[in-house]
């Protein structure tokens, strides 16, 4: 398995009025080809600046200040204009969160889709035509042949973020960043352009930078996923470790966070405070404010992203991190929380964290 | 819609606007006291009055205002604007003439405004906040303080009397066609455009730099598509719908700037016509031209509707 | 060449074309509207008020309009009379066609307002003097505060009619000069400048003069054999002291107007403009010189046969009845010659009058006034073919009937009868000392064209051309844009040659027999900053109506000519003397010596035209004095500006009011 793209060490500064904003610092990551790893986190917390990053789209007051972004072996950040406008739209897609404002008002769907592609794939129009249409019909457009001269705000919410699905697939990309693709539609509409992304991402072997807020959205379609707070990286894990045994209290927070059919509680519980402020964020541990488990140390150390088994430093290829100092110098109370799974699957659960404790070393 | 049907519903719906048009040039020029006879009458005290009311007979002037009206609009529709009082020869003699002067001069007063303030305007825009930028912006501004008739002088003065590359007088002998009578016209249309030029150009650059904004130039940028195709084809085209609403107007400005600067330029157009017949108090030239400029201004307004919806799909819906 | 425009202005009735002559010449409006500038506005009517200073300080309020410079130089009265303490002074200004209204309006009579007007005077001292003076021009042009002096009306009826002064030139100055003392002491009127007509040519245009009068302006200096006046164009050598010896043929003259010449039919058009260019195409039986001497031109000779002594009474038996319209005008179709000067159509439903035929008829009977018989020229061609005839000469008398200038050819002459086939008497209704002046002052046309067209058609534009006799045809025409005229190639004069033409031509033999410039391009500019421009660039040879501060500067620069001549227009101030106190001479005096005339011309006009210290200007000389000096010594120094005098007048009147009338 080869990495089709890996984030290392990215650092992205806004430089405000009121000061410098540092919306990413010191991200990295990996994600495998063909796997679909999601970016999760509150708002603010920097995952659409760091996805919008890997292309390159900061514009200023932003400016992207280090680390490097490896697709395919080359660094995008270090490339030229010329070059690096090669890979957007050609080794990887995009997918945005508004698709209609992503969509040209003026231009028919089908044009803009075809425009792509004459572009990168240097064909004629009149088969530029063909393959959008085949696209359009491929994402779920019925009637694709009309639709394609069809214009924006013809198409529903749900059918603007298929066009823009296949918009983004129309040159055959390596990955596609989709940034929270399903936050502007509702319920049912989510579901199933989830569905369909899973699937085309299965069917072009392409792999999904997948950024929401929605943990639920993760749960369904991720293989791997990173929990982001505060322009940094708190814990990696493969989804289903992510949710039976989150590492961070952080994750811990969010999971518990999620409403669920069948709860009794009259009110949910949330993680008490806010994102704190970007530009004079809080000393050592970012999250310590809010973390129920925070000790004196944490207010003094910033904890670096570490395999949670062993304490050492995460590189790019260790599948499970996390960022506390519980897994480095240790925490007097620890981390005292677990994970209940309500009726349903209890072995599958038991069975997968056994896997992992056998698999995994020692404290 | 289809842009045929939207095209032909507004067409007609430019119909009852000129109808309004005509209803109220008639009106005000029936307002103001006195009437042409009585002006022919004060230049000829010896005209009795059996004469006076002959006179006003013949000119359609006697009768109650609604009968004045519809014989005036009767004639108009046919192209019978009348005759002038001093010498009766007929008004639209003076229109077919003079009018292909003054469209000439504004369209090229036009072409130059456009010319220069669309590409101005997307320079600024690009380079919004840098030097460019406000260079354009103070050139705009100062070609909009600029009086025309000072700026046409000026531009005799130094490319006419000094320079030497223009005549002063236009090439009278040559018809409008002739590429001498064309190259006359640069002089007075860049007095006519500066303007227009000026303000298309600030509307150009806010336009533009709304649009640079919008969430489908980054997500354009994103499908790796060159900047040029993102300014030129996706964002310029999303920008002139402003630029259009003004150039629209601007045609009014025009029409009426063309009055001092025919007038500065020797230009037998309308404007310097409008001028003249204001001097000598003869109604029926200036209710035509006043009247030929309300429908250019209406069809130019047209103009602007049919290009918002080639140039936005959205609007065909209205 | 005959100035047959410069119009007379002993017409009885609305002299209309003298005012619109000056006013169209003199530059379009001035301002819109009322501008009530100078002092605090008058209390009420502007009848003195009865304060501390007796009259004073009176309210006075001075009313003008046409050009800016007519309304500055009225500032600058008002101002001079604000500064002495005696005046409040308003002046009300006038655009163009409301102020051309309020100079016949009758409220000047009463209302006790100055109005300041500018007229156009001829080589007839006569103009100078009665249309202001004379009562009989109350309500029209130009008496307008009612001056009713019969003494001064006898004066100057007898200054021109009359046996006496027709037949005694010496006479009639004597007159001119008693008339001009009686002005002085009664004062009812100031003038305060004389006009002075300029233009501005550039070096190629040689030995070009001015006319005295705008409509000649073209015409004079291309060829005018009774001044020895020629102008050529010589590209070669800058103009400047320009020598007969070095006259170039050839070439074309582009000048510019400033408004469109609206008309090519000279007895329906009444714009300077027209005439200008009417004046290249036509010609009349007599010519004037830059004096006002008469010289034989279409005549070969012509002669005054009899004077009798009559006055209008004499045609009753040959006048008809006519009714008469309610705005008092006479209702008949026809000209009307003669009105019986004891009917009034204001007053009376029926008026008698004489019309054409029965003038004929009473001229043949030999009642008539004056009896000019006419010897035409054999040999003279019309363009586009034709020979001058004695038909030709009366059916163009004809054809001025009933036209905007009949008022000034029909209030002198009586009939226009062909005699013979070259011959052509002319006949005057009374006996005038401008008769010789007054009767041929039409233009000849062709009885041929006459025919074809209806009243005022002779126009391009409608497809005639018109056909004259004069040095020029007509060529192309396009309104408002310009006009071109050339050579006539069978110009009677340079058929025949000047010496033997002219019997009383003494110049040198070099002098040509017809104009040497072969076309003339008179161009429409009528915004004077691009004429002024055009001229500077090259693009114009000539052209008159330059703003007096350009002048300046086209005088001051190199390769340009400015060409000036005192001319017949004046500026004038008329007190309302039916209103106290101006009925107080001593009052109109002491303004009088309050207008600064030299401020004026030196200010307002940069010098360009003649303060008024005497009331004729220098075309006027020859009959109007017996001695200029002399009447320059006695008149002079009552026009002089003393606030001294003014205020001992002014002081002494003071000094009366108090006491119980």
């Amino acid at each position: 398995m080869t990495a089709v793209l890996e984030v290392e060490d990215l650092t992205v500064r806004f430089y405000a009025e009121e000061g410098v904003v540092t919306a990413v610092d010191g991200l990295s990551y990996r994600i495998e080809a063909g796997e679909t790893f999601g970016v999760v986190g509150e708002s603010g917390a920097g995952k659409s600046v760091a996805a919008l990053s890997v292309l390159g789209l900061i514009d200023s007051p932003g400016r992207i200040e280090g680390g490097e972004v490896r697709f395919e072996g080359e660094d995008l950040l270090s490339m030229d204009e010329s070059a690096l406008r090669s890979v957007r739209g050609d080794g990887i897609g995009t997918v945005f969160q508004d698709a209609r404002a992503a969509l040209n008002p003026v231009y028919t769907v089908g044009e803009q889709i075809a425009e792509t592609i004459e572009h990168h794939l240097e064909y004629a129009p009149s088969t530029a035509r063909d393959r959008a249409i085949r696209l359009l019909d491929r994402v779920g457009i019925a009637d694709a042949e009309t639709r394609y001269s069809d214009y924006p705000h013809e198409f529903s919410g749900g059918m603007c973020q298929r066009a823009a699905i296949a918009m983004a697939l129309s040159c055959d990309p390596e990955l596609i960043v989709a940034d929270e693709p399903t936050t502007a539609l509702d319920v049912t509409v989510e579901a199933r352009i989830l569905d369909l992304l899973a699937e085309l991402a299965d069917e072009f072997d392409v792999a999904v930078q997948l950024v929401t807020h929605d943990l639920g959205v993760i749960a369904g379609t991720c293989d791997r996923a990173m929990v982001m707070y505060a322009g940094e990286a708190v814990e990696t894990a493969p989804v289903e470790e992510l949710y039976y045994d989150p590492k961070h209290p952080y994750t811990a927070g969010l999971m518990s966070a999620i409403p669920r059919v069948g709860d009794d509680d009259d009110r949910l519980p949330t993680i008490p405070g806010t994102m704190p402020d970007p530009i004079d964020p809080p000393p050592g541990c970012r999250f310590h404010p809010r973390c129920p488990f925070a000790e004196e140390a944490c207010t003094r150390t910033d904890p670096a992203l570490v395999d949670p088994e062993t304490g050492e430093a995460a590189t790019l290829d260790d599948d499970r991190a996390a960022a506390c100092l519980e897994y480095t110098e240790g925490l007097s109370g620890g981390l005292d929380y677990s994970v209940e799974v309500a009726g349903g699957t209890g072995e599958h659960v038991e069975k997968a964290i056994d896997e992992r404790e056998e698999g995994g070393s020692d404290e | 819609m289809s842009l045929r049907r939207f095209v032909v519903r507004r067409a007609l719906s430019v119909v009852p606007v000129l109808f309004g048009v005509s209803v109220i040039t008639f009106g005000l020029f029936h307002l103001t006291p006195g009437d042409p006879v009585s002006q022919l009458v004060a230049l000829n005290p010896d005209v009795s009055a059996a004469e006076e009311a002959r006179l006003r007979e013949r000119w359609g002037l006697s009768g109650p205002v609604w009968r004045q009206y519809l014989a005036w609009l009767s004639n108009v529709l046919v192209g019978d604007f009348s005759r002038e009082l001093r010498t009766g020869r007929a008004v639209s003699g003076i229109l077919w003439r003079r009018l292909p002067e003054t469209i000439v001069l504004g369209a090229f007063g036009w072409v130059f405004a456009i010319a220069i303030a669309i590409p101005a305007g997307i320079y600024a825009a690009v380079n919004k906040g840098r030097f460019g930028d406000v260079a354009a912006r103070v050139l705009a501004l100062s070609g909009v303080s600029i009086p025309n008739f000072w700026l046409g002088l000026l531009l005799i003065l130094v490319f006419s009397l000094y320079l030497g590359l223009f005549p002063v007088l236009p090439p009278s002998r040559l018809p409008l066609y002739h590429p001498e009578t064309l190259r006359y016209l640069l002089l007075p249309g860049v007095t006519i455009g500066t303007a227009a030029a000026a303000s298309v150009t600030r509307v150009m650059r806010t336009s533009m730099a709304e649009e640079l904004n919008e969430e489908y130039v980054t997500a354009a940028r994103a499908r790796g598509l060159p900047e040029r195709t993102v300014v030129f084809k996706h964002v310029l085209r999303n920008s002139l719908v402003s630029v259009v609403t003004l150039a629209a107007t601007l045609t009014a400005g025009i029409v009426a700037g063309s009055v001092v600067v025919e007038s500065v330029f020797n230009w037998p157009g309308l404007g310097s016509e409008f001028v003249r017949a204001i001097n000598r108090r003869e109604v029926n030239v200036v209710m035509a031209i006043t009247l030929v400029t309300a429908v250019a201004v209406v069809l130019a307004n047209f103009l602007a509707d049919v290009l918002y919806a080639v140039l936005d799909p959205r609007i065909r819906y209205d | 060449m005959a100035n047959r425009h410069e119009a007379a202005d002993e017409s009885r009735r609305l002299d209309r074309r003298n005012l619109l002559a000056t006013i169209g010449a003199a530059g379009t409006a001035g301002f819109a509207g009322c501008g009530g500038q100078g002092a605090t506005e008058p209390s009420g009517s502007a009848d003195s008020d009865s304060d501390d200073g007796g009259p004073f300080p009176l309210s006075v309020r001075l009313e003008t309009g046409g050009t800016d410079e007519r309304i500055r130089m009225v500032e600058l009265i008002a101002e001079s009379l604000q500064q002495t303490g005696y005046f409040e002074t308003e002046v009300e200004t006038y655009e163009w066609n409301a102020y051309l209204d309020r100079v016949i309006n009758p409220a000047y009579q009463d209302n006790g307002y100055l109005p300041a007007i500018g007229l156009s005077g001829t080589f007839n001292p006569h103009s100078f003097c009665n249309p202001i003076h004379n009562s009989a021009n109350v309500g029209a042009c130009c008496n307008l505060t009612g001056i009713a002096d019969p003494e001064l009306d006898e004066l100057l009826d007898s200054a021109r009619y009359g046996i006496e002064v027709a037949e005694d030139s010496r006479l009639r100055a004597e007159t001119y000069d008693e008339i001009w003392r009686t002005l002085a002491e009664e004062r009812y009127t100031s003038f305060v400048h004389f006009g002075v007509e300029t233009a501005v040519s550039n070096a190629d245009l040689h030995g070009f003069a001015m006319w005295p009068f705008p409509e000649g302006v073209f015409s004079y200096g291309l060829f005018s054999p009774q001044d020895e006046q020629v102008a050529w164009i010589d590209g070669e050598r800058p103009a400047g002291d320009s020598d007969l010896a070095d006259l170039t043929t050839g070439g074309t003259l582009t000048a510019a107007v400033s408004t469109n010449p609206d008309s090519f039919d000279p007895p329906h058009s009444s714009d300077t403009t027209s005439t200008i260019v009417q004046n290249l195409l036509f010609e009349a039986l007599v010519a004037n010189d830059a004096e006002g001497n008469v010289y034989p031109w279409l005549a070969e000779r012509y002669e005054l046969r009899d004077v009798r002594d009559v006055d209008r009474t004499v045609y009753e038996e040959y006048m008809r009845p006519a009714g008469t319209t309610a705005e008092g005008a006479v209702d008949v179709d026809e000209q009307v010659i003669v009105r019986h000067p004891e009917d009034d159509p204001a007053a009376d439903d029926e008026v008698r009058v004489l019309l054409p035929e029965d003038a004929r008829e009473a001229a043949a009977d030999g009642t008539y006034g004056m009896w000019f018989r006419y010897e035409l020229r054999e040999g003279v061609e019309f363009h586009g073919g034709g020979e001058l005839t004695a038909e030709d000469v009366v059916a163009s008398y004809e054809y001025y009937e009933n036209s905007a200038t009949a008022p000034q050819t029909f209030d002198s002459v009586l009939a226009a009868v062909a005699v013979d086939e070259y011959v052509v008497d002319v006949y005057a209704q009374v006996p005038d000392a401008e008769a010789e002046r007054e009767l041929p002052g039409i233009s000849v046309l062709s009885a041929d064209q006459i025919a074809d067209v209806e009243k005022g058609g002779i126009d391009p534009r409608e497809g005639v051309t018109p056909v004259g006799t004069g040095p020029y045809e007509f060529d192309e025409f396009v309104d408002e844009e310009y006009l071109e005229v050339s050579k006539f190639d069978g110009y009677w004069v340079e058929s025949r040659g000047v010496t033997d033409a002219f019997e009383w031509f003494d110049g040198p033999d070099s002098f040509p027999d017809g104009p040497v410039i072969d076309a003339v391009e008179v161009e429409v500019v009528p915004d004077d900053a691009t004429r002024a421009g055009a001229l500077r660039s090259g693009e114009i040879d000539l052209t008159y109506d330059v703003a007096t501060a350009t002048l300046e500067d086209f005088d001051d620069a190199d390769g340009f000519l400015v060409h000036a001549v005192e001319a017949g227009g004046y500026d004038y101030l008329q007190y309302p003397l039916n209103v106290e106190p101006w009925d107080d001479p001593r009052l109109r005096e002491a303004v009088n010596h309050l207008i600064p005339r030299q401020r004026i011309v030196d200010n307002v006009l940069n010098g360009w035209a003649e303060p008024a210290w005497t009331p004729i200007p220098r075309i006027a000389r020859g009959a109007g004095t017996t001695d200029y000096e002399a009447l320059e010594d006695a008149v002079g120094p009552l026009n002089e500006y003393d606030v001294e005098r003014a205020e001992a007048l002014l002081d002494e009147m003071a000094a009366e009011y108090d006491e119980p009338s």
